[in-house]
C-alpha cells in the first residue's frame, strides 16, 4: 500500500517524496511479479531456469509436471501447445517456452541482478553460439548411451566424449566458459551434470578419465548455491532412467 | 569512425546467408560478400567455422560469427543506432520472435524439406500438409505481431520476418517443382500479402534470388548445404526431370509473342533449362538412348513432343537451342526419338 503523494515539485523535498514514492511502486510491482516454473526434476533444461532465476534472487512458484511421461497437465497443453514440453516459465500469466529462450528472457527482465550474459556484443554472440552447439548436440548421443544397444550405443558413446572434448577446448583455462564469472553456457551446460552418473553407468565410461578439465569444471560449477540446489541427486537421476527404461521396453 | 570491416562468407542461393545479409542492409552496412565456391570449402571457412564448417559465417574486423540467427542479433545489439531495432523491444515480444524463429528452424523448415524428399505420393501429401498447418499457425502469429502493420516486426521488417522470409524463394520452388499450393491467399491471406511486401522490400529485393535462378540451383544447394538429401527438386530421378521440364512450354510461349528485343532475354531460361535437362537425362538415361532406358518413355514423348515446336523456334528466331555440342545428350536424344518407329510417321519435320 503506497504511503506518500505521488506529486513531483520542484523544490528538493518534493523530489525525495517522488523519488521514494517510486522506489515504493517498483518494490510493490515486484512483489506482484508471479513467476512460476512449470517443469520437471530430472530435466536438465528446466534446471537451467531454476539456476537462472536462483542466480537472480527471483521468487518463484515450483510447479511439477508429474504426469510428464504419461499424462501432461492441461496447464502444461495450454502453457505450450506446440511443443508439449517443459519447461515453461509463466510470468504474470504469460509462458515462455524453450530454455535457453527463458534463460535469455530472464536475463532481460531482470536485468540489473547478477547478469548472466556479456555486455559485449561478440562475447554474447559466443556464448549464444556454444550455448546452441550444446542444445545440438548434447542431448542426442547422450540419448543414445542409455537408450540404445550395441554399435548405436557405442556411437553415442563416441559422439557425446567428443562433445565434451571440444567443449573442454572452448573453456580452456578459465574457471567458466564465461570466464572469471558463472554464466549463460555454465548455466545452459551443468544441468547435464547430474545424469553423468548413469551415462558413466550405461556407457561403461569414466569421464574423469576420458575429460578431466570437464569434471573440474563441473564440480566447480556445483559449488555454487544455485546448482547445488537445482540439480538432483545423480543416483536418483538414474534410477530415473532405470524406470524409463523398463517402461519403454528399451532394456 | 573507421569504416567496418565487414565480410559475409556465404552463397547466394543460401536461405541461411540471406538472413545476414539482409540485417546488414538494414542497418545500412556495407560488408564484402565472399562466395563460396561449389564443391570446396575454403581455408577461409574451415578457419573461421572450425565447429560446423558451414556458411553463412560474418566476420568483422576479423573475428568470426557463426549461425544465422546468431549473427543476426549480433548485427542488431552491436549498431544499436543504425536504422530500427530488428529485434522487438520488449523482452516478452523478443520471447515470441525467438521461439517462432526456432520453430521455423527445427520443425517449419525441415517439414518443406520433407515434401521433395518424399518419394511416394502419400508421404508427399503428409508432408505438404505439414507445411501448410505451420503457415497457418504463423497466419495466426502474424495476426498477434504485426498488429495490422505490414511485418511480424510491425512497420519495418524485424527478427520474425528475416528468420521466415529468407524461405520464401525456396518455397517458391519448391510450389513449382512439386506441383503443390503451399502459401495460399484464401487459406493464409496476411502471409499471403506479407510475402510480397517482404520481397518488394529494399533490405531484400537485391538478396532474394529470382526463382528461375533458384531452380536452376537447386540441384547446386541439395547436395552443398543440406543434411538430409534433395529438398528442392524430388529426390527420384524421372521425377527430377519431370520437375524441371515442367518450365519449358510457357517459356515457348512467351517467346512466340515477345518482341524481338525480348525474345533473347526470353530463351535464355529456355536454354538453361534445356542444360538443365541434359543433366537430368545423363542420371536418367545410364548410358541408354532415352530418358526410360532402351525404350522411350514418359519423359521422352514429354519432351519429344516438342522437338518439331523447337525447330520453329530456332527458325524464327535465328536461335539455336539443340546445340550439339553443348547439350550433346538431348542433341543424339532427339535423333533417336524421330528416328523411332512409334514416332517418325506422328512428328512433323522439323
Amino acid at each position: 500500500m503506497c504511503m506518500y503523494h505521488s506529486h513531483i515539485s520542484t523544490t528538493n523535498f518534493g523530489k525525495k517524496f517522488f523519488l521514494v514514492n517510486s522506489f515504493a511502486k517498483l518494490v510493490q510491482k515486484m512483489a506482484n511479479d508471479e513467476v512460476i516454473l512449470l517443469d520437471f526434476w530430472a530435466s536438465m533444461f528446466g534446471m537451467r531456469l531454476r539456476i537462472a532465476l536462483a542466480e537472480k534472487g527471483i521468487k518463484y512458484e515450483y510447479k511439477e509436471e508429474e504426469g510428464l511421461i504419461t499424462n501432461k497437465s492441461s496447464l502444461l497443453l495450454e502453457m505450450n501447445p506446440i511443443h508439449k514440453k517443459v519447461p515453461v516459465l509463466i510470468h504474470n500469466g504469460k509462458p515462455i517456452c524453450e530454455s535457453i529462450i527463458g534463460v535469455e528472457y530472464i536475463e532481460e527482465v531482470w536485468k540489473d541482478k547478477a547478469p548472466l550474459l556479456p555486455s559485449d556484443p561478440y562475447e554474447r554472440a559466443q556464448a549464444r553460439f556454444w550455448a546452441d552447439y550444446i542444445d545440438k548436440k548434447l542431448y542426442d548421443s547422450s540419448r543414445k548411451i542409455w537408450g540404445t544397444k550395441g554399435e548405436e550405443q557405442e556411437a553415442g558413446k563416441k559422439d557425446f566424449i567428443e562433445v565434451l572434448k571440444v567443449l573442454e577446448g572452448e573453456l580452456g583455462e578459465k574457471p567458466y566458459f564465461g570466464g572469471d564469472y558463472f554464466g549463460f553456457v555454465d548455466i545452459a551446460l551443468i544441468g547435464f551434470y547430474s545424469w553423468f552418473y548413469a551415462y558413466e553407468t550405461y556407457g561403461n565410461f569414466s569421464t574423469d578419465a576420458e575429460c578431466p578439465k570437464f569434471v573440474a569444471w563441473a564440480k566447480r560449477c556445483m559449488q555454487r548455491d544455485s546448482v547445488a540446489k537445482s540439480l538432483p541427486n545423480q543416483h536418483k537421476c538414474l534410477e530415473f532412467i532405470q524406470m524409463l527404461k523398463h517402461k519403454f521396453g528399451i532394456e | 569512425m573507421a569504416r567496418n570491416d565487414l565480410k559475409i562468407l556465404g552463397a547466394w542461393p543460401s536461405p541461411y546467408v540471406m538472413r545476414t545479409r539482409i540485417a546488414l542492409n538494414l542497418k545500412s552496412l556495407a560488408y564484402d560478400f565472399l562466395e563460396e565456391q561449389y564443391g570446396t570449402k575454403s581455408e577461409l571457412l574451415l578457419k573461421s567455422n572450425p565447429i560446423y564448417k558451414k556458411i553463412p559465417i560474418l566476420i568483422h574486423d576479423g573475428k568470426p560469427i557463426c549461425e544465422s540467427l546468431i549473427i543476426v542479433q549480433y548485427i542488431d545489439e552491436n549498431w544499436t543506432n543504425f536504422g530500427h531495432s530488428i529485434l522487438p523491444s520488449h523482452p516478452y515480444d523478443r520471447a515470441i520472435a525467438r521461439f517462432w524463429a526456432s520453430y521455423i528452424d527445427d520443425k517449419w523448415f525441415p517439414a518443406l524439406r520433407g515434401v521433395a524428399a518424399a518419394q511416394e505420393e502419400n508421404a508427399k501429401k503428409a508432408a505438404t500438409e505439414t507445411v501448410i498447418e505451420g503457415l497457418v499457425l504463423l497466419e495466426d502469429v502474424f495476426k498477434n505481431c504485426s498488429k495490422g502493420k505490414k511485418f511480424f516486426g510491425g512497420d519495418k521488417i524485424g527478427y520474425l520476418d528475416i528468420a521466415l522470409g529468407c524461405f520464401l524463394g525456396w518455397l517458391k520452388v519448391n510450389e513449382k517443382l512439386n506441383n503443390v499450393n503451399l502459401l495460399d491467399e484464401s487459406r493464409t491471406p496476411g502471409l499471403y500479402k506479407w510475402a510480397e511486401d517482404f520481397c518488394g522490400d529494399s533490405a531484400v529485393k537485391d538478396v532474394m534470388p529470382e526463382t528461375d535462378k533458384l531452380a536452376q540451383a537447386a540441384k547446386y544447394i541439395d547436395e552443398n548445404w543440406t543434411n538430409s538429401g534433395p529438398f528442392i527438386l524430388p529426390s527420384d530421378p524421372y521425377n527430377r526431370a519431370i520437375a524441371q521440364f515442367g518450365w519449358f512450354p510457357s517459356f515457348c510461349c512467351l517467346a512466340v509473342s515477345q518482341r524481338e528485343d525480348a525474345i533473347k532475354a526470353t530463351l535464355e531460361p529456355v536454354f538453361d533449362s534445356l542444360v538443365l535437362l541434359e543433366d537430368a537425362f545423363k542420371n536418367c538415361n545410364k548410358g541408354k538412348k532415352f530418358f526410360g532406358g532402351d525404350k522411350i518413355g514418359y519423359m521422352d514423348i514429354v519432351l519429344g513432343c516438342f522437338l518439331s515446336w523447337m525447330g520453329v523456334t530456332q527458325k524464327m528466331n535465328n536461335v539455336t537451342l539443340l546445340d550439339e555440342a553443348k547439350i550433346p545428350g538431348l542433341y543424339i536424344l532427339a535423333e533417336d526419338f524421330c528416328a523411332n518407329s512409334s514416332v517418325k510417321d506422328v512428328i512433323t519435320e522439323f
